[in-house]
């Protein structure tokens, strides 16, 4: 722990700093204005002063922590207001971006629910707060403040519009994945150089393939290298594709490549019987015989 | 006991033996090990019927006996080599490929036999060549004379190799219920001294000259030989191997891997789940022209489903074949294409997720398997009902408590889905065995009409009638008739295919149940 005063003179310069960048600060940039302290000396001060509400932290699109001066007008707005108002607000706020149901303000604040349901209303009325529904609870109200934007996790992210999982979506992805991969493996084939070497060459890299599907323009979202990993997977666990790790830098690179199957689709399949819904119900006597099979006949006379 | 398989077999003997014996294969089917009597009552077939054809299903290797009672003998039928029936033509293509036109006749004769003595294989086989070759005059005369030492030497190849053994006999046949062995080392081997190749001229001579029963003896009138099928069934089993490498690799990985077999072979126990250790420089033997050897190793270590694994460094590398887990992958495969096909390709996605992951909950599915949560909960559900999937109840605490949640848990019990597909699969064989019986036996009068024109057109052409004559009767078939008699074998073979596929499957299965067995 840093002496207290020291403690002090650095609480007054991040707030001096944040002052200065409007738009907010970084760990970085704390670190560049005084270099001879210690990472763990800064986390200590941040989580003083955003226990004591000075400060908020947000979170930027690309995962970097950023400190604010908290905006007193936020509190200002509410000023006027009554103190439950107040109160509720209070409890949204702290919520962030995960929201909060009524009935958790409820238990929160202690007030009644019909006295939440009022101010929730008077509230999202005066655009201070907004309500939406989650994905994984699509009944319930989830309330946030007006000017955040609800976490990947409540919206499901890429894959939902409406909080409706957008399963066409998925499926064109999957397989427009997989003609790039399965593209890249036939073109494998012709590289000379042994085995080892045709096998690296039908490897692409996550990064590839997001590339691949942002050009094609088939997205009107922007996809993040997660998104397309995790529909990579699904092409994994559909045995079309297998993933391996290579690393680059310090980092891990996911690499993904088409495979066939091992085996050809076996004759159960390609005969009536095996993909026959009353397989269970056929025999020898009653209305399902293989005598009297409708499918058999068809099968048989295909090419007739 | 299945009454697909069942069905199954009782079909097969009927195709193959007639219907008494079938009766009877069936009543041993259903009532297991019996005596004579009790097979008659239960069949209402007379005495002399049903030895008759306990004598078939002996001399076809399909029933075995053993001490019921004091002096009387009861029988059990093998009901696994019923089906291997279906396998017949399998055995027969894999011995021409490897060993040409005289080593499949010795087959084929050897499985109609079911059992046969030496002299009666080589003499059949050289009668049936003989009657093959006659339409080609290219085949020198001469060669035709040695035939039966060539059939000889094939013979005496497959019976070293394996493919044919030796059948035990009674050490002392005056008891009532004999018991059949026979040593080891007389399994594979036929001394010389037992073929008597100028009787087998003499006879193959008299025979073609048109005598039926020809009064030559042969030193070997005692011995009886039968296909060893557990040597063809490794070779199967390999290819099935080999096979799966190729498609996804390529074939040299498929050589590659067929050379760690021949020396896995050389120092193990083909039937071990895992074969003694080989070494690259062993393989490297094997292979003097392959060019990336090191590296189709490592391939077939990553991509050949478990088979080929690296024990050690010593050697340039020791590898050792492990072929249980390559019918467990392919297995996974196998139902994985039946999943997919039966229930689409989402599903298929379901079923090898929750594999993969032994066990889940409902809610991790939907988000792994990226599938919406209702399609992805009907999806769970079906294939729940079709047996596909089982679920599993967890309760946090065993007191009952509506805060205490249960947490159902999918999850995949690999040996009864393969034994559910082996039910489907004997079903689907008997289904279109049902069916191929009933289109042969609907058309069987213009199938008959077709053979009986056939026969007079074949024998007018030998005996010199003219083009006239032989048009004349061709036109006793007119044009629909004969595109319908193409149309029916046409069916006939492509159901014929089927079965043949199918048991393919059925191989695989089997291979799989067989090595989880070894395991326990
Ligand atoms: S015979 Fe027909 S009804 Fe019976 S299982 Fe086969 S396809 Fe289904």
């Amino acid at each position: 722990m840093a002496a207290p005063d020291l403690a002090a003179e650095v609480e007054q310069r991040v707030l001096q700093l944040c002052g200065e960048f409007k738009q907010g600060i970084t760990y970085q940039i704390i670190q560049n204005d005084m270099p001879t302290l210690k990472l763990q000396h800064i986390v200590e001060i941040i989580n003083k002063l955003l226990a004591t509400s000075r400060i908020d932290m947000l979170k930027k699109d690309d995962d970097v922590l950023v400190f604010k001066l908290r905006d007193p007008g936020s509190l200002h707005r509410v000023k006027g207001a009554e103190p439950e108002e107040q109160v509720v607000y209070k409890i949204i706020e702290e919520s962030g971006t995960q929201g909060i149901w009524a009935r958790e303000i409820r238990a929160k604040s202690n007030l009644h629910l019909n006295t939440v349901d009022k101010v929730l209303r008077k509230l999202e009325s005066k655009k201070l707060i907004k309500s939406f529904n989650s994905v994984s609870a699509p009944k319930k109200k989830t309330y946030l403040l007006y000017n955040l934007e609800p976490d990947r996790s409540l919206t499901g992210g890429a894959w939902y519009s409406d909080q409706h999982f957008d399963s066409e979506f998925v499926d064109i992805l999957n397989q427009q994945c997989w003609r790039f991969l399965e593209q890249r493996a036939v073109r494998a084939r012709q590289v000379a150089g042994g085995p080892i070497a045709v096998r690296n060459a039908s490897y692409v890299a996550s990064k590839e393939v997001l590339k691949h599907i942002s050009d094609l323009g088939i997205t009107k979202v922007q996809l993040s290298i997660e998104d397309i990993e995790t529909i990579l997977e699904t092409l994994v666990f559909d045995g079309k594709v297998e993933r391996s790790v290579a690393s680059e830098g310090a980092e891990g690179v996911k690499l993904y490549r088409a495979v066939t199957g091992l085996l050809p689709t076996p004759t159960l399949m390609c005969i009536p019987c095996g993909v026959c819904p009353l397989i269970k119900e056929c025999d020898d006597v009653g209305n399902v015989t293989p005598i009297k099979c409708r499918y058999m006949k068809e099968w048989l006379d295909l090419e007739w | 006991m299945s009454c697909n398989l069942q069905k199954c077999c009782y079909k097969i003997l009927n195709e193959y033996f007639g219907d008494i014996v079938a009766r009877v294969g069936d009543a041993l089917f259903q009532k297991g090990l019996n005596p004579l009597k009790v097979i008659c009552a239960h069949t209402k077939l007379p005495y002399s019927k049903v030895s008759e054809a306990l004598a078939v299903l002996v001399q076809h290797n399909l029933v075995t006996w053993e001490e019921w009672r004091p002096q009387i003998p009861g029988y059990t039928l093998l009901h696994d080599r019923i089906l291997l029936i279906l396998r017949f033509p399998r055995y027969v293509y894999l011995v021409r490929e490897q060993y040409g036109e005289e080593g499949e006749m010795v087959v084929d004769v050897l499985l109609k036999e079911g059992q046969a003595t030496a002299s009666s294989i080589i003499i059949t086989s050289c009668i049936k060549l003989y009657e093959a070759a006659t339409d080609e005059s290219a085949v020198a005369k001469g060669s035709l004379e040695q035939k039966h030492i060539v059939v000889r030497n094939h013979l005496l190849k497959l019976i070293e190799n394996e493919f044919i053994q030796r059948c035990p006999s009674p050490q002392d046949s005056s008891v009532p219920v004999p018991v059949l062995s026979i040593k080891e080392d007389q399994l594979y081997s036929l001394p010389s001294e037992l073929l008597d190749l100028k009787a087998l001229q003499q006879e193959i001579q008299l025979r073609r000259a048109g005598n039926t029963k020809p009064a030559v003896t042969h030193p070997d009138a005692q011995i009886y030989w039968r296909v060893n099928y557990d040597r063809f069934h490794i070779e199967f089993r390999d290819s099935e191997i080999r096979n799966c490498v190729v498609r996804r690799v390529d074939p040299l990985a498929g050589e590659c891997l067929g050379a760690m077999l021949k020396v896995s072979y050389t120092r193990s126990d083909p039937w071990a789940s895992s074969m003694n250790v080989v070494t690259a420089s062993e393989i490297r033997d094997q292979l003097k022209d392959l060019k990336y050897l090191d590296q189709y190793l490592k391939i077939l270590e990553d991509d050949s489903g478990g088979c080929v694994q690296k024990v050690g460094d010593a050697g340039g590398g020791q590898y050792r074949l492990n072929m249980a887990n390559a019918y467990e992958t392919m297995t996974h495969t196998l139902i994985d294409n039946i999943v997919q096909e039966r229930f689409g390709s989402k599903a298929a996605r379901i079923f090898r997720l929750i594999r993969k992951h032994r066990m889940m909950e409902q809610d991790q599915i939907g988000e792994l398997s990226m599938i919406g949560k209702k399609e992805a909960n009907l999806l769970s559900y079906r294939l729940l009902h079709d047996n596909f999937l089982r679920i599993h109840e967890q309760r946090k605490t065993l007191a009952p408590s509506p805060a205490n949640k249960i947490i159902y848990l999918f999850h995949v019990d690999m040996n009864s889905v393969v034994r559910m597909i082996l039910e489907w699969c004997y079903k689907g064989l008997y289904n279109l065995m049902v069916q191929r019986e009933m289109r042969a036996n609907y058309n069987r009068r213009l199938l008959e009409k077709r053979t009986r024109v056939d026969t007079i057109v074949e024998n007018l052409k030998q005996s010199g009638g003219s083009e006239e004559q032989i048009q004349e009767v061709e036109e006793m078939v007119t044009p629909s008739e004969r595109s319908l008699v193409e149309q029916v074998l046409s069916t006939q073979d492509k159901l014929f295919d089927a079965e043949t596929g199918l048991d393919d499957t059925v191989f695989i299965l089997q291979m799989y149940l067989y090595y989880q067995m070894q395991k326990e």
